[in-house]
């Protein structure tokens, strides 16, 4: 794959768009990914993971081989990803407003659905409370593995800068995810207590 | 009791001494906020683990490679829109100096040409004028100067023409470039 992805970026930076059609097709998943934890919209990630691909294809001869290209595109996946969630922080709405936007589930049944509906939900809101670097930090640490190094190339911190917004914003979801977990307690006591109490 | 040390322990990413986790163990036993704590974190860390990546509708390569296309095209035509306004205005301003330039002749055909007129006719009478002078000169300095002295003047001007001549032919011999 390592070697394929080589010759394909050669051929591309000697001019070579179809090459680049090869690179879209092996990476928009993880890019679409990156965009859709990061604007939490489905529409939105579509454009921004286009986006991605667009400037990757118009800088691709700005490429440093001696670099991941896995890293340098979803690094420019987040900035673009970070810039929009500025750009539209005055005019964003509420997730609790917006329609349920599902990812396809593999598994069949309303129950396993309703589950996996309500998990993306809750992650959807513990990310959404964070700062969009935290985020984007936090994405590439748990959906994509990636050390903490290649976290702060992607996102241009320092090592220690990306620990310290890891440490923060699994701080801040813990106290999320608790107080979720205790809203959720009696509404679901509530649910199937009798009439009667 | 002071969290701060278990909190530490618990949000770091790497993994406690074998006597750290003994304590923390022992602590979360007996320290509700902690258990809650270190339950959401590996509750939140299993959830993010198990979720499957996000995937795009089908024919997101075909959408790309529209997006590309009309993406060129804009390029294309903003480049034309420049390269004209910058023509355009580079054609403005040429105009515009060549107007400057021109707008007397516009304004009064006649007397522009007549001043040139003048102008031409003042300059030649005086380079006339400059050449009467010369040659008065010349010819005074010849009847003042003897002919004995216009000899000697003669032959030391051509004596230092040899000199530098000869000068000349050392400097750049190909013997001395060599060294």
């Amino acid at each position: 794959m390592q070697e394929t992805e080589a010759v394909w970026l050669v051929r591309v930076q000697n001019g070579d768009q179809q090459a680049f059609t090869h690179i879209v097709e092996a990476y928009q998943k993880p890019v679409y990914n990156l965009c859709y934890r990061m604007l939490n919209n489905a529409e939105d990630a579509e454009d921004a993971a286009q986006e991605t691909f667009l400037r990757a294809y118009r800088s691709i001869n700005q490429f440093d081989h001696s670099r991941q290209f896995s890293t340098w595109l979803l690094s420019i996946a987040a900035h673009y990803c970070i810039d929009q969630i500025r750009k539209n922080r005055m005019t964003i709405i509420s997730l609790e407003d917006q329609p349920n936007q599902e990812i396809p589930d593999k598994l069949p049944g309303p129950e396993s659905t309703l589950s996996k509906r309500e998990e993306q939900d809750r992650m959807r809101l513990l990310l959404e409370k964070l700062n969009p670097t935290d985020r984007a930090a936090v994405i590439m640490y748990y959906w994509y593995n990636y050390s903490y190094d290649e976290i702060a190339q992607s996102l241009s911190l320092s090592e220690s800068a990306v620990k310290s917004r890891l440490h923060r914003a699994r701080k801040e979801m813990a106290r999320l995810w608790i107080s979720q977990q205790n809203k959720l307690i009696p509404a679901e006591r509530k649910r199937y207590e009798s009439p009667v109490f | 009791m002071n969290h701060q040390f278990f909190e530490t322990l618990l949000l770091s990413d790497t993994k406690p001494t074998d006597d750290e986790a003994v304590i923390l163990q022992e602590h979360l036993v007996t320290c509700d906020t902690c258990r809650q704590l270190s339950n959401a974190l590996s509750d939140m860390e299993v959830m993010f683990h198990n979720s499957a990546l996000a995937s795009p509708r089908p024919g997101f390569t075909q959408r790309w490679e529209e997006k590309l296309a009309l993406d060129t095209e804009k390029r294309q035509r903003r480049q034309v829109v420049a390269i004209a306004i910058i023509s355009a205005c580079s054609i403005a301003a040429l105009l515009l100096l060549l107007g400057f330039a021109l707008w007397p002749i516009f304004i009064s055909p006649i007397s522009v040409l007549w001043a040139k007129l003048i102008n031409f006719v003042s300059w030649f009478s005086a380079v006339e004028a400059a050449l009467d002078v010369v040659s008065t000169l010349l010819r005074v300095t010849y009847s003042v100067v003897p002919a004995s002295l216009w000899i000697a003047l003669s032959v030391a001007f051509l004596g230092l023409c040899a000199i530098w001549v000869v000068a000349i032919k050392q400097v750049i011999s190909p013997r001395r470039l060599a060294l």
